[in-house]
């Protein structure tokens, strides 16, 4: 049984110390990993980034983060990156992490993602400059996302980004802005290399539980979502003892 | 400080110029917050992590339209309980 913990969009700025920490105890000794699934930060300023970085100090369990669209906006990605990274925190942008527990391997594989809209009502690489520039950041995202999920070779897989990878976690969104909320092109490239369970956020007003047109499970853990400082899943690995899903409670 | 309606301004492009404030502005930051304007008020909806934002992006919306009514129905995420575990299967 391995236990992932994970939120998204925790949205953290001055006024956020002391809004997680009371959770992280519980969290501690009821997940194995912890996911930060993107929009880390209020508006990406080095500063926020340091205020969650204090708040995460007490986590021992392994965490790993993807950025989202917040985390750029201060054009101060790199300080974010660095505050994050030099917490301990592993920041994943096409890469993985591979951690053991309970005698099972978990891979993670996270980007950020794009947006671009679902199949049959999306955006698509052709005219202005701007516009194949957005389709072919998507493109390139997911490239990277396939990519790293084919290489891992644990026996169970995780796919972590911030924007959607299907339509089913955005029920409850303006359809309209679909396309600024996920690709199709994320979705498809797990479902080509297969996955255990895939992590986003950004979708504030979405909806938690989702499947893939390949039938992996989605969660949209952004904190308006899913209400709490974290939601736990546990999921089935190789191991034969380890402790149990249990209710932190 | 600058007021951003003008008499008569259809208020659907008032609700577009408030929801570019509240991302832009600096006590904002905020993208996700819904915004009604209906006779003379101006309606907010949405979650915010904390109260203080939930206060400071009324301040905003107050300071661009005084001349409406204000109504926050915005909420703050109560985060008090330990989330309960799902088995994925
Ligand atoms: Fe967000
Ligand atoms: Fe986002």
């Amino acid at each position: 049984m391995i236990r992932i913990a994970a939120v998204g969009d925790t949205h953290f700025g001055a006024d956020s110390a002391g809004t997680l920490r009371p959770h992280l105890d519980a969290l501690d000794a009821h997940a194995d990993l912890f996911l930060l699934a993107g929009d880390l930060t209020r508006v990406g300023t080095e500063h926020e980034a340091a205020v969650l970085a204090r708040e995460l100090a007490g986590v021992s369990v392994p965490t790993v983060a993807v950025l989202g669209n917040h985390d750029f906006h201060s054009n101060e990605v790199g300080a974010v990156h660095r505050v994050l990274a030099d917490a301990g925190i592993t920041v994943l942008e096409g890469g993985t992490r591979t951690v053991q527990a309970d005698g099972t391997t978990v891979g993670v594989a996270g980007v950020k993602g794009f947006g671009g809209g679902f199949a049959g009502a999306c955006g698509s690489d052709f005219g202005e400059a701007e516009m194949k520039s957005f389709i072919q950041h998507t493109k390139c995202v997911a490239d990277s996302l396939r990519d790293a999920l084919d290489s891992l070779r644990t026996d169970v897989r995780v796919a972590l980004m911030h924007y959607a990878p299907i339509k089913d976690t955005l029920s409850g969104e303006r359809l309209e802005i679909f396309p600024f909320l996920g690709s199709y092109l994320l979705g498809e490239a797990v479902d080509a290399v297969g996955a255990d369970l895939v992590v986003h956020g950004h979708a504030h007003a979405g909806t938690e539980s989702g499947v893939t047109p390949g039938g992996i499970h989605v969660r949209n853990v952004a904190q308006p979502v899913i209400r709490h400082s974290y939601r736990l899943y546990c999921l089935d690995g190789n191991g034969e003892t380890g402790p149990q899903c249990a209710d932190p409670g | 400080m600058t007021h951003l309606s003008e008499p008569d301004e259809p208020p659907q492009y008032l609700v577009a110029r408030v929801k570019d404030a509240l991302a832009n502005d600096p006590r904002g930051g905020e993208l996700d917050i819904r915004v009604k304007i209906a006779g003379t008020g101006v309606f907010l909806s949405g979650s915010v992590s904390t109260p203080a934002r939930r206060d400071a992006i009324a301040t905003v919306v107050g300071e661009l339209l005084p001349e409406f009514d204000l109504h926050n129905s915005i909420s703050v995420t109560d985060m008090s309980e330990d989330p309960a575990p799902e088995r994925i299967e």
